[in-house]
Protein backbone atom coordinates (compact mmCIF):
# COMPACT_ATOMS: atom_id res chain seq x y z
CA UNK A 1 0.00 0.00 0.00
CA UNK A 2 2.72 2.39 1.04
CA UNK A 3 4.54 1.67 -2.20
CA UNK A 4 1.47 2.53 -4.24
CA UNK A 5 1.04 5.82 -2.39
CA UNK A 6 4.70 6.71 -2.91
CA UNK A 7 4.51 5.68 -6.54
CA UNK A 8 1.39 7.74 -7.19
CA UNK A 9 2.89 10.73 -5.35
CA UNK A 10 5.99 10.40 -7.49
CA UNK A 11 3.90 10.21 -10.65
CA UNK A 12 1.95 13.28 -9.58
CA UNK A 13 5.10 15.31 -9.04
CA UNK A 14 6.56 14.18 -12.36
CA UNK A 15 3.42 14.99 -14.31
CA UNK A 16 3.04 18.38 -12.65
CA UNK A 17 6.63 19.19 -13.57
CA UNK A 18 6.16 18.25 -17.21
CA UNK A 19 2.66 19.57 -17.74
CA UNK A 20 2.60 22.36 -15.18
CA UNK A 21 3.65 24.88 -17.77
CA UNK A 22 1.15 25.49 -20.53
CA UNK A 23 1.90 29.03 -21.63
CA UNK A 24 5.12 30.06 -23.34
CA UNK A 25 6.21 33.51 -24.41
CA UNK A 26 8.76 35.29 -26.53
CA UNK A 27 9.36 38.99 -26.75
CA UNK A 28 12.46 38.84 -28.90
CA UNK A 29 11.46 36.52 -31.70
CA UNK A 30 13.10 36.83 -35.09
CA UNK A 31 11.15 37.20 -38.35
CA UNK A 32 12.95 38.08 -41.54
CA UNK A 33 12.25 38.21 -45.20
CA UNK A 34 14.43 37.74 -48.19
CA UNK A 35 13.97 38.70 -51.79
CA UNK A 36 16.51 37.84 -54.44
CA UNK A 37 16.24 38.86 -58.06
CA UNK A 38 18.97 39.35 -60.66
CA UNK A 39 18.65 43.10 -60.07
CA UNK A 40 18.74 43.33 -56.30
CA UNK A 41 18.81 41.38 -53.04
CA UNK A 42 16.65 42.72 -50.26
CA UNK A 43 16.76 41.41 -46.71
CA UNK A 44 15.04 42.77 -43.60
CA UNK A 45 15.18 41.55 -40.03
CA UNK A 46 12.88 42.09 -37.08
CA UNK A 47 14.19 40.85 -33.73
CA UNK A 48 11.37 42.32 -31.65
CA UNK A 49 8.60 39.85 -32.45
CA UNK A 50 6.16 39.13 -29.63
CA UNK A 51 4.69 35.63 -29.61
CA UNK A 52 2.50 33.49 -27.41
CA UNK A 53 2.15 29.71 -27.43
CA UNK A 54 -0.23 27.59 -25.36
CA UNK A 55 0.98 23.99 -25.58
CA UNK A 56 -2.15 22.43 -24.11
CA UNK A 57 -4.60 24.23 -26.42
CA UNK A 58 -2.21 24.53 -29.35
CA UNK A 59 -2.94 28.21 -29.82
CA UNK A 60 -0.21 30.38 -31.24
CA UNK A 61 -0.08 34.14 -31.89
CA UNK A 62 2.39 36.70 -33.22
CA UNK A 63 2.60 40.44 -33.26
CA UNK A 64 5.09 42.30 -35.44
CA UNK A 65 5.69 46.04 -35.71
CA UNK A 66 6.51 46.96 -39.32
CA UNK A 67 8.79 49.75 -38.17
CA UNK A 68 10.99 47.25 -36.32
CA UNK A 69 12.16 45.69 -39.62
CA UNK A 70 15.73 46.73 -40.31
CA UNK A 71 17.02 46.89 -43.88
CA UNK A 72 20.50 47.31 -45.25
CA UNK A 73 19.60 50.58 -46.97
CA UNK A 74 17.64 53.49 -45.56
CA UNK A 75 15.80 53.88 -48.87
CA UNK A 76 14.49 50.29 -48.77
CA UNK A 77 13.26 50.84 -45.24
CA UNK A 78 11.57 54.05 -46.34
CA UNK A 79 9.86 52.40 -49.31
CA UNK A 80 8.79 49.43 -47.18
CA UNK A 81 7.15 51.63 -44.53
CA UNK A 82 5.82 54.44 -46.67
CA UNK A 83 4.86 52.89 -50.01
CA UNK A 84 4.22 49.20 -49.38
CA UNK A 85 3.18 48.49 -45.79
CA UNK A 86 1.81 52.01 -45.15
CA UNK A 87 3.03 51.66 -41.59
CA UNK A 88 1.40 54.89 -40.43
CA UNK A 89 -2.00 53.44 -41.30
CA UNK A 90 -1.22 49.78 -40.53
CA UNK A 91 1.55 49.77 -37.91
CA UNK A 92 1.55 46.02 -37.24
CA UNK A 93 1.15 42.58 -38.74
CA UNK A 94 -0.48 39.84 -36.64
CA UNK A 95 -1.09 36.11 -36.74
CA UNK A 96 -3.57 34.18 -34.62
CA UNK A 97 -3.91 30.46 -35.12
CA UNK A 98 -3.72 26.89 -34.05
CA UNK A 99 -1.33 23.96 -34.27
CA UNK A 100 -3.61 21.44 -35.98
CA UNK A 101 -1.50 18.31 -35.37
CA UNK A 102 -0.99 18.90 -31.63
CA UNK A 103 -1.20 15.14 -30.91
CA UNK A 104 2.05 14.59 -32.87
CA UNK A 105 4.03 16.94 -30.64
CA UNK A 106 5.24 15.89 -27.21
CA UNK A 107 6.14 19.12 -25.44
CA UNK A 108 7.54 17.26 -22.44
CA UNK A 109 10.02 15.21 -24.46
CA UNK A 110 13.06 16.71 -26.16
CA UNK A 111 12.97 16.44 -29.92
CA UNK A 112 12.15 18.09 -33.23
CA UNK A 113 8.54 17.76 -34.36
CA UNK A 114 6.81 18.73 -37.58
CA UNK A 115 3.95 21.12 -37.01
CA UNK A 116 1.05 22.28 -39.14
CA UNK A 117 -0.19 25.73 -38.28
CA UNK A 118 -3.44 27.19 -39.46
CA UNK A 119 -4.82 30.64 -38.79
CA UNK A 120 -5.39 34.23 -39.77
CA UNK A 121 -2.49 36.32 -40.98
CA UNK A 122 -3.10 40.07 -41.13
CA UNK A 123 -0.71 42.24 -43.12
CA UNK A 124 -1.39 45.73 -44.44
CA UNK A 125 -4.90 45.57 -42.96
CA UNK A 126 -5.81 42.48 -45.05
CA UNK A 127 -6.58 39.19 -43.27
CA UNK A 128 -5.95 35.85 -45.00
CA UNK A 129 -6.59 32.37 -43.69
CA UNK A 130 -3.38 30.38 -44.20
CA UNK A 131 -1.99 26.90 -43.47
CA UNK A 132 1.78 26.49 -43.21
CA UNK A 133 4.29 23.88 -42.15
CA UNK A 134 6.93 24.41 -39.52
CA UNK A 135 8.96 22.68 -36.84
CA UNK A 136 8.78 22.71 -33.07
CA UNK A 137 11.98 21.93 -31.25
CA UNK A 138 11.79 21.03 -27.57
CA UNK A 139 15.02 21.17 -25.55
CA UNK A 140 15.15 21.25 -21.76
CA UNK A 141 11.90 23.10 -21.25
CA UNK A 142 12.63 25.61 -24.02
CA UNK A 143 10.68 25.62 -27.25
CA UNK A 144 11.90 26.87 -30.62
CA UNK A 145 9.33 27.29 -33.39
CA UNK A 146 10.51 27.69 -36.98
CA UNK A 147 8.76 28.13 -40.28
CA UNK A 148 9.56 29.32 -43.76
CA UNK A 149 6.94 30.25 -46.30
CA UNK A 150 6.17 32.55 -49.20
CA UNK A 151 4.06 35.69 -49.19
CA UNK A 152 2.68 37.34 -52.31
CA UNK A 153 2.34 41.11 -51.89
CA UNK A 154 -0.82 41.23 -54.02
CA UNK A 155 -2.60 38.84 -51.61
CA UNK A 156 -2.41 41.60 -49.02
CA UNK A 157 -3.23 44.44 -51.42
CA UNK A 158 0.35 45.67 -51.42
CA UNK A 159 0.96 47.36 -54.74
CA UNK A 160 4.41 47.13 -56.23
CA UNK A 161 4.85 49.71 -59.03
CA UNK A 162 5.68 48.25 -62.47
CA UNK A 163 8.99 50.11 -62.44
CA UNK A 164 10.37 48.12 -59.48
CA UNK A 165 8.48 44.85 -60.04
CA UNK A 166 11.58 43.05 -61.30
CA UNK A 167 13.53 44.15 -58.20
CA UNK A 168 11.26 42.36 -55.74
CA UNK A 169 10.81 38.59 -55.67
CA UNK A 170 7.27 37.23 -55.76
CA UNK A 171 6.57 35.37 -53.57
CA UNK A 172 8.92 36.77 -50.92
CA UNK A 173 10.55 34.31 -48.53
CA UNK A 174 9.50 34.82 -44.93
CA UNK A 175 11.34 33.00 -42.14
CA UNK A 176 10.05 32.75 -38.57
CA UNK A 177 12.39 31.74 -35.74
CA UNK A 178 11.05 32.11 -32.21
CA UNK A 179 12.57 30.91 -28.95
CA UNK A 180 9.96 30.61 -26.21
CA UNK A 181 10.43 30.62 -22.47
CA UNK A 182 7.85 29.49 -19.93
CA UNK A 183 5.54 32.28 -18.79
CA UNK A 184 6.38 33.40 -15.28
CA UNK B 1 22.37 78.61 -78.21
CA UNK B 2 22.18 74.89 -79.01
CA UNK B 3 25.38 74.39 -77.03
CA UNK B 4 23.84 75.93 -73.93
CA UNK B 5 20.77 73.72 -74.15
CA UNK B 6 23.03 70.69 -74.46
CA UNK B 7 25.12 71.75 -71.45
CA UNK B 8 22.01 72.42 -69.37
CA UNK B 9 20.62 69.05 -70.47
CA UNK B 10 23.79 67.21 -69.44
CA UNK B 11 23.92 69.07 -66.15
CA UNK B 12 20.30 68.13 -65.44
CA UNK B 13 21.02 64.47 -66.15
CA UNK B 14 24.15 64.48 -63.96
CA UNK B 15 22.21 66.17 -61.14
CA UNK B 16 19.35 63.69 -61.53
CA UNK B 17 21.61 60.64 -61.47
CA UNK B 18 23.61 62.12 -58.59
CA UNK B 19 20.44 62.74 -56.62
CA UNK B 20 19.21 59.22 -57.32
CA UNK B 21 22.49 57.65 -56.24
CA UNK B 22 22.61 59.80 -53.14
CA UNK B 23 19.13 58.64 -52.19
CA UNK B 24 19.95 55.01 -52.92
CA UNK B 25 23.12 55.03 -50.85
CA UNK B 26 21.76 57.26 -48.11
CA UNK B 27 22.89 55.68 -44.84
CA UNK B 28 20.41 54.59 -42.20
CA UNK B 29 19.88 57.30 -39.62
CA UNK B 30 22.34 56.98 -36.76
CA UNK B 31 20.11 57.43 -33.74
CA UNK B 32 23.09 57.21 -31.41
CA UNK B 33 24.70 60.28 -32.91
CA UNK B 34 21.66 62.37 -33.77
CA UNK B 35 20.22 64.90 -31.38
CA UNK B 36 17.15 63.82 -29.41
CA UNK B 37 13.81 65.16 -30.67
CA UNK B 38 12.12 64.13 -27.43
CA UNK B 39 13.39 63.41 -23.95
CA UNK B 40 10.95 61.49 -21.75
CA UNK B 41 10.81 59.04 -18.87
CA UNK B 42 9.79 55.43 -19.54
CA UNK B 43 6.66 56.00 -17.48
CA UNK B 44 5.67 59.09 -19.50
CA UNK B 45 6.17 57.36 -22.83
CA UNK B 46 4.24 54.29 -21.69
CA UNK B 47 1.33 56.36 -20.34
CA UNK B 48 1.08 58.34 -23.59
CA UNK B 49 1.01 55.18 -25.71
CA UNK B 50 -1.48 53.32 -23.54
CA UNK B 51 -3.83 56.32 -23.55
CA UNK B 52 -3.61 57.14 -27.25
CA UNK B 53 -1.60 54.85 -29.48
CA UNK B 54 -2.48 56.67 -32.71
CA UNK B 55 -1.40 60.14 -31.69
CA UNK B 56 1.64 58.85 -29.82
CA UNK B 57 2.74 56.99 -32.94
CA UNK B 58 2.32 60.15 -34.99
CA UNK B 59 4.45 62.00 -32.45
CA UNK B 60 7.25 59.49 -31.77
CA UNK B 61 7.25 56.83 -34.49
CA UNK B 62 6.55 58.52 -37.81
CA UNK B 63 9.42 60.37 -39.49
CA UNK B 64 11.97 58.42 -37.46
CA UNK B 65 12.24 60.74 -34.49
CA UNK B 66 15.11 60.22 -32.05
CA UNK B 67 13.69 59.48 -28.62
CA UNK B 68 15.75 59.82 -25.47
CA UNK B 69 14.36 57.81 -22.60
CA UNK B 70 15.25 57.48 -18.94
CA UNK B 71 14.10 54.83 -16.51
CA UNK B 72 14.91 52.04 -14.11
CA UNK B 73 16.20 48.72 -15.48
CA UNK B 74 13.82 45.82 -14.86
CA UNK B 75 15.81 43.17 -16.73
CA UNK B 76 18.49 42.68 -19.39
CA UNK B 77 18.56 39.89 -21.96
CA UNK B 78 20.74 38.83 -24.87
CA UNK B 79 19.31 38.32 -28.37
CA UNK B 80 20.17 35.92 -31.15
CA UNK B 81 21.83 38.68 -33.21
CA UNK B 82 24.23 39.44 -30.31
CA UNK B 83 22.43 42.62 -29.32
CA UNK B 84 21.11 43.26 -25.83
CA UNK B 85 17.62 44.24 -24.79
CA UNK B 86 16.97 46.37 -21.74
CA UNK B 87 13.49 46.36 -20.24
CA UNK B 88 12.59 49.54 -18.36
CA UNK B 89 9.88 49.45 -15.73
CA UNK B 90 6.99 51.88 -15.96
CA UNK B 91 5.49 51.50 -12.49
CA UNK B 92 2.77 49.23 -13.86
CA UNK B 93 3.04 45.41 -13.79
CA UNK B 94 1.14 45.09 -17.09
CA UNK B 95 3.58 47.08 -19.14
CA UNK B 96 7.12 48.16 -19.85
CA UNK B 97 9.39 49.87 -22.34
CA UNK B 98 11.62 47.49 -24.28
CA UNK B 99 14.87 48.97 -25.66
CA UNK B 100 17.16 46.98 -27.95
CA UNK B 101 20.70 48.29 -28.33
CA UNK B 102 22.68 48.50 -31.55
CA UNK B 103 25.30 45.84 -32.17
CA UNK B 104 27.98 48.49 -31.68
CA UNK B 105 26.65 49.68 -28.32
CA UNK B 106 29.15 48.79 -25.63
CA UNK B 107 27.71 47.36 -22.47
CA UNK B 108 30.24 47.32 -19.71
CA UNK B 109 29.41 45.58 -16.48
CA UNK B 110 27.67 48.71 -15.25
CA UNK B 111 24.18 47.51 -16.15
CA UNK B 112 22.03 45.64 -13.67
CA UNK B 113 18.41 45.49 -12.62
CA UNK B 114 17.35 48.34 -10.38
CA UNK B 115 19.83 50.84 -11.81
CA UNK B 116 18.80 54.02 -13.59
CA UNK B 117 19.72 54.46 -17.22
CA UNK B 118 19.29 56.91 -20.08
CA UNK B 119 19.04 55.61 -23.65
CA UNK B 120 18.51 57.09 -27.09
CA UNK B 121 17.00 55.34 -30.08
CA UNK B 122 14.16 54.83 -32.54
CA UNK B 123 10.65 54.24 -31.23
CA UNK B 124 8.77 51.75 -33.44
CA UNK B 125 5.43 51.59 -31.64
CA UNK B 126 3.31 49.72 -29.12
CA UNK B 127 3.07 45.93 -28.92
CA UNK B 128 0.13 44.50 -27.00
CA UNK B 129 0.14 40.73 -27.48
CA UNK B 130 1.78 39.77 -24.18
CA UNK B 131 1.90 42.97 -22.19
CA UNK B 132 1.64 46.58 -23.24
CA UNK B 133 5.12 47.28 -24.40
CA UNK B 134 6.58 50.35 -26.10
CA UNK B 135 9.40 49.25 -28.42
CA UNK B 136 12.64 51.12 -29.08
CA UNK B 137 15.35 49.81 -31.40
CA UNK B 138 18.82 51.00 -32.52
CA UNK B 139 19.44 52.30 -29.01
CA UNK B 140 22.63 53.74 -27.58
CA UNK B 141 23.35 54.25 -23.92
CA UNK B 142 23.54 57.95 -23.08
CA UNK B 143 24.45 57.51 -19.44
Amino acid sequence: MKKIIIASLLLLTISSVSFGQAKFLSRAGHIWFYSKTPVETIEAHNYQVASFLDVTKGTIAFEVLNKSFKFERALMEEHFNENYMESEKFPKATFKGQITNLKDINFSKDGVYNAIIEGDLTIHGVTKHITQKGTIEVTKGKIVAKSKFGIKPEDYKIEIPALVKDKIANPLDVTVDITYSPMK
Amino acid sequence: MKKYILIIGILAIVAGVGFGLMKYFKPTKDFAKSEADFSVTAQQLFTEFSKDEKNSSAKYVHNDKTVEISGVIQSISANSDSTKTIILSVGNPDGDVCCTLTQEASVEGKLSAGKSIKLKGQCTGLQELIAKEVILIRCAIVQ
